[in-house]
């Protein structure tokens, strides 16, 4: 059986039927509703659900203050690794990893371009054309998707940029850390206004002249369903296979639109955050904090992925009075004054990071527990050093006690040399049956 | 020897062949180890004297031959001997049924079917393998689909022998490079769909002698590939590198590698200058044809009017689109997720749906719908020519906007569909105003509205067939006004007149003179010439207070202004890089330090005779974008130039090579940081020395695009240098006059047009097996040379190409 066939299962359209005769019935309350305007009700719940957070950055790190001198626990600051030292008030839930590597993204040119398309997919991702994989998050997140309003969310601070402007690969892959299939990222959210109209906004307009919505919705639905059967007749593989994105969005639509929304366990804290307007990336930062902190206390969803910066960022840091753009810094060719700047480049990012963090730590979930407690939160980037462009070793800093997966407070090297294999404990730790994926050999044991 | 090779050699470069290199240039020279050992390299054909090559070694052997299924048998002279080594699978035969394509069928009749695997045995070595196939069985695609691995490897993916060659017809898949160290050669056939089955397996043993050309790969892919990459920079494939004869194509090869930098690549004399031609002769689709390039007699190839994937409206499509149909101006696909661009904004396998569309999608159509009803039930009869109140006012828009909408006439049961959806609505809310608003939604959220489907009427052919003249005028509108098609087109259309070349050149001049073509300045040329990013760049305030946001909205005034005269006035390509003139405003002429304009408004002005600027390389936002915020980067201002003008982007450097390169002495000016590139490594300076001189000559401007004759350390600015191609210059003027008549400018040019007029990535670069456009980009070339490639001539014989006009079968390889 081709792709296609694989992805066209019809079954899904037979269940659409029966769902909707159904809907409403065996669903609890959508989220909204039990939360909002005073509801803050706490689920009675003994299940704690995991949470993942991936915290991109573009261009790599200074790896000589990034990385713990050696393995062992923290005990005062983090054995040398002085640009983490922002997380030092919860050093205690930090986990640095070395040892994880990114194959498939190794070759002679188009590093950032590859190693941000292969950062969440563990596999290569093709020159002169957009052709990349799911990544980690969508699949996970897929296999929980019921148990949140939001499967995932794909946020970041940065406009995608246009072109192949690295050897050839797209800058849809250094733009985007999360994709949905080979040719689709999940859409990016970089304005905190927006995201927030989106998880905390009203829902979709009301018809006019007071009718059932639902009865309309099902009769427009059931023409587009038409149109789409005899498209498909008529069209050629790939044109398909581009139609199938449109397909899947429309039985999604249909979901959220029959009034089937997912409600999560909200904890007691969750409120609607109060956010002030957007600003530049460094006000932003904040913003985007506020929301995720809030998404997870509200339960909204349990996989977030952001990217700080892209992949080959040229962000000018003017906040720290750098002058030049991040990536041509990175290009250090081992001046210390370019040192100097990514050191306080990669702090920087630290802060903003551990504000995340802290944030996290001081949320309760529905248990009352930090909520912090239950995440796995990784910062990570596409490259290791900005020079070399190198893929091994890549900096990884993991917070958060995963539910008790993870021993934290410490530094750890491995042998597993995969990115994937920690991607893998990941997404299992959030509740995917997921036992390989990319080039990994199985779960990075983290305990 | 080896030694004294390892000493001047890079370690990766002996990691690849050392043997080769060794075979192929000779000792001697090797051994010399003075800095001039690459005598016998050299720089001109002259030297490496007179090779006479030895003959080609002799045809593999054939070892053996099975009848899968069957008993021995002949076939196009070897003899088959009766199915053996195989595990697994079943026999099944046909009698009597004729197999085109071979001369006797008996092998073709019979099979082993089913996930059946091979070990035979055989010497340990290199094999070729040849597997006969025929569909004796299905009678359509897609029935049988296998892959094939032969030791473990896989070797053919997705085989559909009636896809390729249908029923009742021979098939041969060659199996090259075979490498057998176990004593057994191991075929395993795995299903994809349905079973895979195998009628005949001959094996013959590779000689072990390296053909020339192989042997000519082995020393391309040593000394000159880290270059000459197929994908990057051509295998002396580009279209117009000399590689179209052997007499030229080995000059070529004497005059590598360039002088001075034997040491990095390895010298390489007449005798490896000759296998590496006969490696170039075997792959450069250019040998033994015409020579392309600035006066072909003819196209290389013919056309290949590659379908284009399915286009799906990028937001400024949808946005333009309603406000053309509707007259709705608030821009609703502004609330859409960012679209991904490929070369352009509306590269067609770029733009694809996730479920935030469609939830978007639907938002927008139930607010459009709102509206346009709320402006019909208020007498507005632009979109809905009926009144709503009135029963068979549904039938009228389903035909009347529907064809609108969908940019071609409903079929009868695509009409019923929406009479349906009107209908049921009406049945519940009895409403005529909420029906019609749940049709014109159903309308905007339909795959025939948010696509543009194009149908083939064979979708496996690989014969060009025309576009019919609606989707022509949707290819049109798209083109030419990233918008819907309007009613003249449509009757056109219609009526089929549009396919005749006279009314389709003249509906093309119709619509570049409408307003709405400006789409092409702000989506084809600003994209293109790369403006679109101009916003991301920073400027070191510091250092340069002068450059203010006054100035850098002149800079962008002062190119879209003349890029719009470029287009308006149907100037010739080439006037990009050469123009006389710009647009200033009084701000910009003093940055520019020019006396005599007077106000805000951006005018045309002539540079007076001895100017320093020139075309576009002389605007500030050119010279601004392409410097780092505190300096000039002459690697920056020639990569824009080699990427958006010659098609030839520099690769990106090596990370091996980045981490060689040394600390740079503080205190340099930008060109001597540059022309360290050459001094302190060959493999820097092999790409550098195309790059970098077209920066050289820009360097008399600042990094905010202003004159300077000194560096702010003192130096003094030298903009003179050498293009790789021979032609030396001493200033901006100089360069833009020759980059300006250069054919390569040219051609480059009309391939970003044709990808942003097909929405699809033209490639002019040729590789193996992958189809070109250079023909399509070529037949434009040439029909506009009368006229100087005029830039509303490029666009309308684009529109008249093929490759605008045709396509062939989607599901055609």
């Amino acid at each position: 059986m081709s792709q296609i066939e694989l992805r066209r299962n019809k079954a899904p359209q037979l269940n659409r039927r029966s769902f909707l005769a159904g809907a409403g019935v065996c669903l609890s309350l959508p989220l909204l509703e039990a939360m909002l305007p005073g509801g803050k009700t706490a689920f009675a719940q003994s299940f704690t659900p995991g949470r993942m957070l991936v915290f991109f950055t573009g261009n790599g790190c200074h790896m000589q203050t990034f990385t713990p001198g050696s393995a062992g626990a923290f005990t005062d600051g983090f054995r040398g690794a002085t640009s983490l030292n922002p997380l030092r008030d919860i050093w205690a839930d930090v986990t640095t990893i070395k040892g994880l590597h990114n194959d498939p993204m190794r070759g002679q040119t188009g590093d950032h371009g590859k190693g941000s398309g292969a950062f969440m997919t563990c596999a290569a991702v093709e020159k002169n054309r957009i052709s990349s994989h799911t990544t980690m998050d969508v699949i996970a997140a897929r296999q929980i998707a019921s148990q949140t309003k939001f499967a995932n969310l794909h946020l970041g601070l940065e406009q995608v940029g246009s072109g192949f402007p690295d050897n050839g690969y797209s800058a849809a892959y250094m733009g985007n850390i999360s994709w949905e299939n080979a040719t689709t990222p999940v859409p990016k959210e970089i304005d905190p206004q927006r995201l927030f109209n989106r998880i905390f906004g009203g829902d979709l307009p009301t018809n006019p002249g007071g009718v059932d919505p639902a009865a309309i919705n099902k009769s427009v639905l059931d023409a587009i369903w038409a149109d789409v059967d005899r498209l498909e007749r008529k069209l050629g593989v790939n044109d398909r296979e581009k139609l199938q994105g449109y397909v899947s969005g429309v039985r999604e639509l249909e979901k959220k639109i029959s009034g089937s929304g997912q409600g999560g366990q909200a904890s007691s804290a969750c409120a609607k955050p109060n956010i002030g307007s957007n600003g530049n990336y460094a006000r932003n930062s904040r913003l985007m904090n506020d929301l995720m902190v809030m998404a997870f206390t509200c339960d909204l969803t349990r996989v977030i992925s952001y990217a700080f910066s892209n992949g080959m960022s040229g962000r000018v840091y003017s906040n720290l009075g750098i002058g030049g753009g991040h990536h041509n810094i990175s290009h250090h060719g081992g001046r210390e004054s370019n040192y100097v700047e990514l050191r306080a480049i990669d702090t920087y990012h630290m802060e903003e990071f551990a504000d995340l963090c802290k944030k996290l730590k001081a949320q309760v979930d529905v248990q009352g527990q930090s909520l912090l407690d239950s995440c796995m939160v990784l910062y990570s980037s596409e490259i290791a050093d900005g020079n070399t462009h190198s893929h091994y070793d890549l900096p990884v800093v993991l917070v958060g006690k995963g539910n008790g997966k993870i021993r934290p407070g410490r530094h750890m090297t491995t042998s597993s040399g995969k990115m994937a294999d920690l991607f893998v404990a990941m997404m299992q730790h959030v509740g995917a049956n997921v036992t390989s994926f990319g080039n990994s050999t199985g779960p990075l044991n983290l305990a | 020897m080896i030694n004294s090779m390892r000493q001047r050699l890079p370690s990766w470069l002996l990691l690849v062949s050392v043997t080769a290199i060794l075979s192929a240039c000779g000792g001697e020279d090797a051994d010399s180890g003075s800095s001039s050992s690459g005598t016998v390299s050299s720089s001109s054909s002259s030297s490496g004297g007179v090779f006479v090559p030895p003959a080609e070694p002799s045809e593999a052997v054939l070892v053996m031959a099975l009848n899968a299924g069957g008993s021995a048998a002949r076939l196009d002279g070897i003899q088959y001997q009766a199915d053996a080594y195989f595990t697994g699978g079943q026999t099944y035969s046909r009698s009597s049924v004729a197999i085109s394509g071979a001369s006797e069928p008996t092998v073709y009749l019979t099979e082993r079917y089913g996930e059946a695997s091979y070990s035979i045995p055989v010497s340990n070595g290199k094999y070729t393998v040849h597997l006969n196939f025929a569909e004796t069985y299905h009678t359509a695609a897609a029935q049988r689909v296998f892959n094939v691995l032969v030791e473990g490897q896989s070797r053919l993916t997705n085989v559909d022998i009636f896809k390729s060659v249908g029923a009742n017809a021979a098939l041969m898949e060659r199996i090259a490079d075979v490498n057998v160290t176990d004593g057994k050669l191991d075929i395993q056939f795995q299903a994809v769909t349905e079973n895979p089955k195998v009628s005949g397996i001959v094996i013959y043993q590779q000689s072990s002698a390296l053909s020339h050309a192989a042997k000519g790969q082995q020393i391309f892919e040593a000394q000159c590939k880290s270059c000459h990459a197929a994908t990057d920079k051509g295998l002396g494939t580009k279209p117009d590198e000399s590689g179209h004869n052997m007499q030229s194509l080995l000059a070529a090869t004497n005059s590598m590698p360039p002088a001075g930098l034997e040491e990095i690549f390895g010298a390489c004399d007449a005798e490896c200058a000759y296998y590496t031609a006969q490696y170039i002769a075997s792959v450069n689709p250019f040998f033994g044809r015409p020579k392309p390039g600035p006066e072909p007699e003819v196209a290389i190839k013919a056309i290949d009017p590659a379908p284009p994937l399915m286009d799906r409206l990028s937001r400024i499509e949808y946005n333009n689109t309603i406000r053309d149909l509707f007259g709705i101006t608030s821009n609703p696909a502004n609330d859409f997720p960012q679209d991904q661009s490929g070369t352009f904004g509306n590269d067609n396998a770029a733009l694809s749906v996730s479920n935030i569309h469609i939830e978007m999608f639907d938002k927008a159509a139930q607010k459009i719908a709102t509206e346009v009803v709320s402006a019909a039930a208020n007498g507005n009869r632009t979109a809905i020519s009926c009144d709503i109140t009135n029963a068979n006012c549904a039938q009228t828009v389903i035909t009347q906007l529907g064809r609108k909408v969908w940019r071609r006439p409903l079929s009868s049961e695509e009409s019923a569909t929406l009479k349906s959806l009107y209908d049921e609505v009406q049945s519940v809310a009895n409403d005529r105003r909420v029906s019609m608003a749940a049709l014109v939604r159903g309308m905007l959220l339909s795959p025939n509205f948010i696509f543009r489907p194009e149908f083939d009427r064979d979708v496996n052919s690989r014969q060009a067939q025309a576009l019919n003249a609606y989707e022509l005028a949707s290819r049109l509108s798209y083109f030419l006004w990233s918008s819907t098609p309007d009613d003249q087109l449509l009757a056109k259309a219609a009526d089929g007149s549009l396919t005749n070349d006279a009314t389709l050149r003249a509906e093309v001049a119709r619509m570049l003179a409408d307003p709405r073509s400006d789409s092409l300045l702000d989506n084809f040329a600003w994209t293109w010439l790369g403006y679109d990013d101009y916003g991301k760049h920073e400027v070191d305030k510091k250092q340069f207070p002068q450059y203010t946001d006054t100035i850098a909205q002149a800079f962008l005034s002062e190119t879209k202004s003349f890029l719009r005269h470029i287009l308006k006035e149907n100037r010739p390509i080439s006037e990009i890089l050469n123009a006389d003139y710009t647009f200033l405003n009084q701000p910009l002429a003093n940055f520019y330090g020019v006396q005599g304009v007077v106000g805000n408004q951006m005018q045309l002005y002539k540079w007076p005779e001895g100017s320093k600027r020139i075309g576009l390389l002389g605007h500030g936002s050119s010279l601004t974008a392409h410097s780092h915020p505190n300096k000039t980067s002459p690697v920056k201002r020639g990569t824009w130039v080699m990427d958006k003008l010659m098609c030839d982007r520099p690769p990106e450097p090596p990370g091996d090579v980045i981490a060689q390169f040394p600390d740079l002495p503080e205190g340099l000016n930008p060109r001597a940081e540059s022309e360290m590139h050459k001094e302190s490594s060959g493999i820097c300076a092999s790409c550098h020395a195309y790059v970098d001189p077209i920066g050289y000559g820009m360097e008399n401007f600042s990094p905010i695009g202003q004159w300077r004759n000194d560096y702010p350390n003192g130096d003094y600015v030298d903009s003179s240098s050498v293009l790789p191609t021979g032609e030396g210059f001493s200033s901006l003027v100089e360069l833009a006059e020759i980059l300006a008549a250069k054919h390569e400018v040219t051609l480059c040019s009309i391939s970003y047009a044709m990808t942003y007029a097909t929405g699809r990535r033209f490639n002019t670069l040729y590789e193996q097996g992958q189809p070109s456009d250079y023909a399509a980009v070529y037949e434009v070339y040439r029909n506009t040379k009368n006229s100087a490639h005029r830039i509303t001539d490029v666009f309308t014989e684009i529109v008249m190409n093929p490759a605008f006009r045709m396509r062939r079968g989607a599901d055609s390889q």
